[in-house]
């Protein structure tokens, strides 16, 4: 047979025994042995076989009671399987190692009843935590495994409470004999000097056997005879726990203070003073009580024992029951205000608080809601700046939650805000890195007030209310936040306060807030959410806001669209944005930024709604015309249109827009003198626009730039497109002027003048359409149409005979007609009509027609001069000589006639021919033909005698010249004073030759040099008479504008 | 920014010694270096080198002064050509022409040359007008040519205009007295056009002390002379 033995020696179990070791059977029972697996057939047998025959055989000695004694022991083992302190002399059971005795010297080990189930004590777990998790034994329970006794080993419940069951057990052959072993050595050997351990034991057999009553006689006996054994106190402590589970707590008290008057040495000493409380508590002595488990706390304290680590789940367990007992007791005694009265009388405690923790939770198990918070608050309330104050205040407010006082948690939760605020007291003895518990309640409790004061607010149905709630909402968000600016969930509550803000309608606060909570914290899952809403808050306020009120609530609302979108551009909302806020910019007329804006959407969102594209690119149109930015503008309205459908209502108007911003870019390039490009742009609002109500203005001004461009052709070309395009334009008699004019200029002389001829028929007035007929004729004159040139002349006249000096105009230009022809007759009529039209003229004369008709008689005088010219002085010498001063008198008479005009012009030529007249005549007689039967001599002095009439007539011509040239003075000058200065020159040169100087061509394009003291040596002619003459133009280049050295 | 002057960095008159031509320089330099010390001057304006040997202003109203400047230099190569080629037209009395290319030259640059040019060949076609046109367009871009004065003067005389002829005279001597082709001009205006002697005297003896070698001239002060009995 296998069997599990002690590995010992007989000389180790002698040498045990020598010594005081203090165990005892229920050492035993929590001994974790150093055991040996050893195989020992029938060790406790031979042992006892061993003592036995020790007995049997050994005369009697002083051996001899020790014998019988071991031999009992051994019966008890074998029957019950444990040893106790007496067998340890036994060779058998002897300790193998000092460990097992070391383990044996703790006896609270060993007599402590097994841990219960009970969880952590609240103080352990901390307080918040250790509601509801606590042991669900009632007070009645409680007390009722306290009544039953400490729990021993098996062996010794029959001390506590002896049972049917256990009495039958107790028939067992070896205890009997155990006993009577016991019972035989105190009979024959009173004297042993182990008399007090026989006694001992002899009390465990009877208890063993179930004889409690024997074993208390023992006891009783063992207390009278041996005072000072050493067993006294397990005895002692054995008869306190018979009285106390038979309810005899006086005796108990007096059993277990005797143990507890032996001192902190006995190993019975703390669970004796636990017992004492208990049996004073009993008594209903509970003040007395608290002081004996408020001592076991003491001593507690003193041997180091830590209330937040215990290692040991039973001593847990009894510490546990221990303040349990004390809240049974205070609760007796009053509650709360018991225990500040008990420890301001008895002294501080260093654990109090867990007085106050149990006392509260025994108020809270039995739902006694308010004692419970009192507990806690009178603690709170004692000491505010106490570790765990935080903590039961909390503890508090849970309490009040439980009990359903909604108002007074919220009370205490703001009170606890205020207490626990990061600025007050409390954190000059405490540093806040070192309590985050506190903290994070702290945070707790403010988001809660937060929240609880929003959900109220949106609950309520009051306006007072609602205020209320708004205010007590916003105070403790903005505590939160003051307090806890920078935690993972700062921007989550920042931005609940914001939402609250806006459900109130605060838009401005809410919008900061917002804004705050987008931009001001690094980046979180509502970041791009607050600043979209921070946009939405804005533009709630600009709806808001009076008109005339709104320009600072917009240009903030501007301000934070733009940085949404800058900041968030993965926002779906962006574009959205982005959009309206160039649609804002634009009405506030900050033309540059609503386009950079919409080209920003534009550009970075081209797969955004189609819609909002081009809203964009209106503003981008919108703007740039506005900024006279036409270009940018064509193209803001090309994409505009390329988005809209035909049939969109926008499109009409877009189109007439595009228009205007093409026609504009023309307009710029005129006024900058670029009349090329203002023709293309001019001519582009036809391609792009041909509907468009500027079409016209566009195509008429390109025809005027293309004429600055002296484009003829193409001028031309757009002009007749414009008569046909728009007939019934307003400008179509401009456009005929126009096209007459471009015809002239491009040399189409006779199309030209069939324009003039269509802008006489096509307008009422008199003076344009005399002037049209006036210009057609002209042109038909240059471009050699001459019948055309004269029906016009006949129908002007025919249409207009007044103002007379107008048609006789006409007149004279159409005796010119017939001049060219050839056709002198008719052309002489004509004249003579002028002549006749202003002697008749009556009131109707005046100059011009003075002048005309004085032009006309100047044609008839100038026959007369031609006839005096054509007369030559030679033979018949005295009848062509009679002849010519005949024709010379005419001449003169008729030329004279003409003076009476009175037209400068006039009278200085009939000046001119009558000085003419008189040089000829003296050109005549220096050309007459001589005599030829003149000798040498005879012709010499007739020559002297021609020379003597020669003379006269040249100065008479000299001197009418001359007076020709009086003419000037009186304002008069004409070609023919010009003319008689040149005859002046050539008569007298000294007086008369004077040669102007030209500058000459220019040689050089971008350079001048005139050099000083020359003059020009080739002089340009400009009057041939008085110069070298028009050949010499040919060379006169450069002398004077020569520049040297230049280029 | 400085603007360069392009008379005093380029010209330097005949008849300055080296001493002068180094004060050109410096002036030049300083002008570049410093603010206002040389007067910006704007494309188109005429300066006279006012500067004696000394550099000292010259106290006979400037009688004897060159005159000389540029215009616009930016001009292409082939508008270059195509002015050389118009003044070759005009060499050989093809004004039509020759305007029709002048024309092109004035699209491209505004100088004053090509416009006087114009107005001469109208002039020799006989078109005052036209050539009056130009002329005004040449002031317009050179207020101060002399050219320009002396050719608008003398289209004013020959139209009548004895008036005008006689301030554009005195205006472009009072600009440029050194202008002798004016100085003449305007005598012929007083002597014959006027009747006025003493200024005709007055500006054919100013311009006979300018050009000594004239007898012309010397002939014209005597027939002044013996119009006024003297």
């Amino acid at each position: 047979m296998t069997r599990l033995l002690f590995a010992m020696c007989i000389p180790l179990f002698l040498a045990s025994c020598a010594l005081n070791s203090r165990g005892t059977l229920a050492d035993l029972r929590d001994v974790e042995p150093e055991l040996k697996d050893e195989t020992i057939e029938d060790g406790l047998d031979k042992a006892m076989q061993s003592y036995r025959r020790f007995l049997e055989q050994t005369p009697e000695s002083a051996m001899t009671p020790e014998a019988l004694r071991r031999l009992a022991d051994l019966k008890i083992e074998q029957e019950y399987g444990y040893v106790q302190e007496g067998a340890k002399a036994a060779p058998a059971t002897a300790p193998a190692t000092t460990e097992t005795k070391a383990t044996l010297e703790k006896p609270q080990t060993v007599t402590l009843p097994a841990a219960s189930a009970a969880g952590k004590s609240a103080a352990e777990t901390g307080l918040v935590a250790a509601t509801g998790k606590k042991s669900k034994e009632s007070d009645k329970s409680f007390e009722k495994r306290i009544a039953k006794g400490e729990k021993l080993p098996p062996k010794d419940d029959a001390l506590a409470a002896p049972t049917a069951e256990a009495a039958a057990d107790l028939e067992n052959a070896n205890a009997r004999e155990a006993v009577e072993l016991y019972q035989k050595l105190l009979d024959r050997y009173p004297l042993y000097e182990r008399n007090d351990q026989v006694l001992y034991q002899l009390s465990r057999a009877h208890q063993e056997l179930g004889e409690v009553e024997k074993a208390m006689d023992v006891m009783n006996r063992f207390v009278k005879t041996y005072p000072n054994s050493r067993y006294m106190d397990e005895v002692q402590f054995r008869r306190g726990e018979y009285f106390f589970t038979r309810k005899k707590f006086l005796d108990a008290e007096s059993a277990y203070k005797a143990v507890v008057d032996m001192g902190k040495g006995s190993s019975y000493f703390e669970l004796s003073l636990y017992k004492l409380g208990w049996s004073l508590y009993k008594q209903e002595l509970y003040d007395e009580g608290v002081e004996k488990f408020v001592d076991l706390l003491d001593y507690k304290v003193s041997i180091g024992y830590d209330f937040k680590q215990q290692l040991s789940q039973s001593e847990s367990q009894r510490i546990d029951d221990t303040f349990r007992v004390i809240s049974l007791s205070f609760s007796n005694l009053g509650g709360a205000s018991s225990v500040v009265e008990f420890f301001g009388r008895y002294g501080k405690r260093s654990y109090e608080e867990k007085v106050y923790s149990h006392l509260a939770d025994f108020y809270l198990d039995k739902r006694r809601y308010s004692d419970a918070a009192n507990a806690y608050k009178t603690f709170v309330g004692l000491y505010p700046f106490h570790e765990v104050s935080p903590h039961f205040h909390m503890r508090m407010i849970e309490i009040y939650q439980k009990g359903g006082f909604g108002k007074l948690v919220v009370e205490q939760k703001k009170e606890f805000a205020k207490t626990y605020a990061l600025n007050a007291e409390y954190w000059r003895y405490f540093d806040v890195k070192k309590r985050p518990d506190v903290v994070a309640i702290l945070k707790e409790n403010l988001r809660d007030l937060a929240n609880f004061y929003h959900a109220g607010y949106q609950k309520s149905r009051i306006d007072e209310e609602k205020r209320d709630n708004y205010r007590e909402a916003q105070l403790w968000y903005r505590n939160f936040l003051a307090s806890f600016p920078r935690e993972p969930e700062s921007p989550a509550l920042n931005y609940q306060m914001a939402d609250l803000m806006l459900e109130n309608k605060d838009f401005g606060d809410a919008a900061a807030e917002y804004e705050h909570t987008a931009y001001d914290y690094p980046a979180h899952e509502k970041s791009s959410a607050a600043a979209y809403a921070a946009v939405y808050s804005w533009r709630e306020l600009l709806k808001a806001t009076p008109e005339g009120k709104r320009g600072e609530v917009r240009q903030r609302s501007i301000q934070s669209s733009l940085k949404f979108a800058d900041t968030f551009p993965e926002h779906e909302k962006v574009p959205a944005v982005l959009s309206a806020t160039a649609d804002e910019l634009y009405e506030i007329r900050n033309y540059d930024l609503a386009s950079k804006t919409a080209h920003k959407l534009i550009d970075n969102f081209p797969k955004a709604e189609k819609e909002l594209i081009r809203s964009a690119w209106l503003v981008v149109g919108h703007a740039a015309l506005d900024q006279t930015q036409y270009a940018e503008a064509e193209n803001g309205y090309s994409h505009v249109l390329e988005l809209t459908p035909p049939g969109d209502k926008l499109y009409g108007k877009v189109l007439e827009n595009l228009a205007a911003a093409i026609y504009k870019q023309g307009e710029q390039a005129s006024q900058a003198g670029d009349h090329k490009m203002a023709a293309q742009h001019f001519l582009r609002v036809g391609e792009r626009a041909p509907n468009s109500s500027v079409h016209v203005t566009a195509e008429y001004d390109a025809s005027a730039a293309l004429i600055k461009l002296e484009d003829w052709r193409r001028a031309a070309t757009v002009l007749e497109n414009f008569r046909k395009n728009f007939p019934a334009s307003k400008l179509q008699p401009d456009v005929t002027k126009k096209i007459a004019f471009v015809y002239r200029s491009d040399g189409r002389l006779e199309m030209a003048a069939a324009e003039y001829e269509r802008i006489e028929r096509e307008t009422k007035e008199e003076d344009i359409r005399r002037g049209s007929l006036d210009i057609a004729a002209e042109l038909y004159r240059q471009s050699g149409a001459t019948e055309k040139e004269l029906s016009l002349y006949k129908r002007y006249v025919k249409l207009f005979p007044k103002p007379l000096d107008q048609a006789m105009d006409i007149y004279y230009r159409m005796a010119g007609v017939y001049k060219r022809a050839g056709n002198m007759p008719v052309y002489k009529d004509v004249l003579k009509q002028l002549i006749n039209m202003d002697a008749s003229a009556g009131r109707a004369r005046n100059e011009r027609t003075k002048y005309l008709a004085a032009q006309a008689s100047l044609v008839f005088t100038g026959d007369a001069y031609d006839k005096v010219v054509a007369v030559k002085l030679s033979k018949p010498f005295k009848d062509n000589l009679k002849k010519k001063k005949q024709y010379m008198q005419e001449a003169i008479k008729a030329y004279t006639k003409l003076v009476d005009f009175q037209v400068g012009d006039v009278t200085a030529a009939a000046t001119y021919y009558i000085a003419e007249i008189y040089y000829d005549f003296s050109r005549a007689l220096a050309e007459s033909e001589r005599p030829t039967n003149l000798n040498a001599e005879e012709l010499e002095q007739y020559e002297l005698a021609l020379e003597e009439q020669i003379f006269p007539f040249e100065e008479k011509a000299i001197a009418t010249h001359k007076k020709n040239l009086e003419l000037i003075q009186l304002g008069v000058f004409s070609t023919w004073i010009d003319n008689s200065l040149d005859k002046l020159a050539m008569l007298v040169p000294a007086a008369y030759a004077r040669k102007e100087e030209s500058s000459g061509f220019i040689a050089t394009i971008d350079g001048y040099r005139y050099a000083s003291g020359q003059h020009a040596d080739v002089t340009l002619a400009v009057d041939g008479r008085r110069s070298t003459g028009k050949e010499d133009a040919n060379n006169a280049v450069e002398h004077a504008s020569t520049v040297e050295g230049v280029q | 920014m400085k603007t360069r002057n392009p008379v005093t960095e380029l010209f330097v008159p005949h008849a300055l010694p080296a001493r002068a031509v180094l004060l050109c320089l410096f002036v030049l330099l300083t002008g570049c270096a410093g603010s206002g010390a040389v007067r910006p001057q704007s494309d188109g304006a005429v300066e006279a080198n006012r500067n004696d040997a000394d550099g000292k202003a010259r106290q006979d109203g400037g009688a004897n002064e060159d005159i000389s400047f540029y215009e616009n230099r930016s001009i292409d190569q082939a508008v270059r050509e195509d002015f050389d080629a118009a003044l070759a037209l005009l060499r050989k009395q093809k004004y039509a022409d020759a305007i029709k290319l002048l024309q092109k030259v004035i699209q491209k640059t505004q100088n004053s040359a090509p416009y006087i040019n114009i107005a001469l060949a109208y002039e020799m076609t006989g078109e005052l007008g036209l050539a009056e046109d130009n002329l005004k367009r040449a002031l317009a871009i050179n207020p101060d040519h002399p050219a320009t004065m002396n050719e608008y003067a003398l289209l004013y005389r020959r139209s009548g205009r004895f008036a005008e002829a006689k301030k554009l005279y005195e205006s472009l001597l009072a600009t440029h007295p050194s202008f002798m082709p004016a100085r003449k001009n305007l005598g012929v205006l007083c002597e014959l056009y006027l009747n006025d002697l003493r200024c005709a005297l007055d500006q054919y003896e100013t311009y006979s002390n300018a050009l000594p070698d004239d007898k012309e001239v010397k002939l014209w002060i005597i027939g002044v002379k013996q119009k006024t009995g003297g």
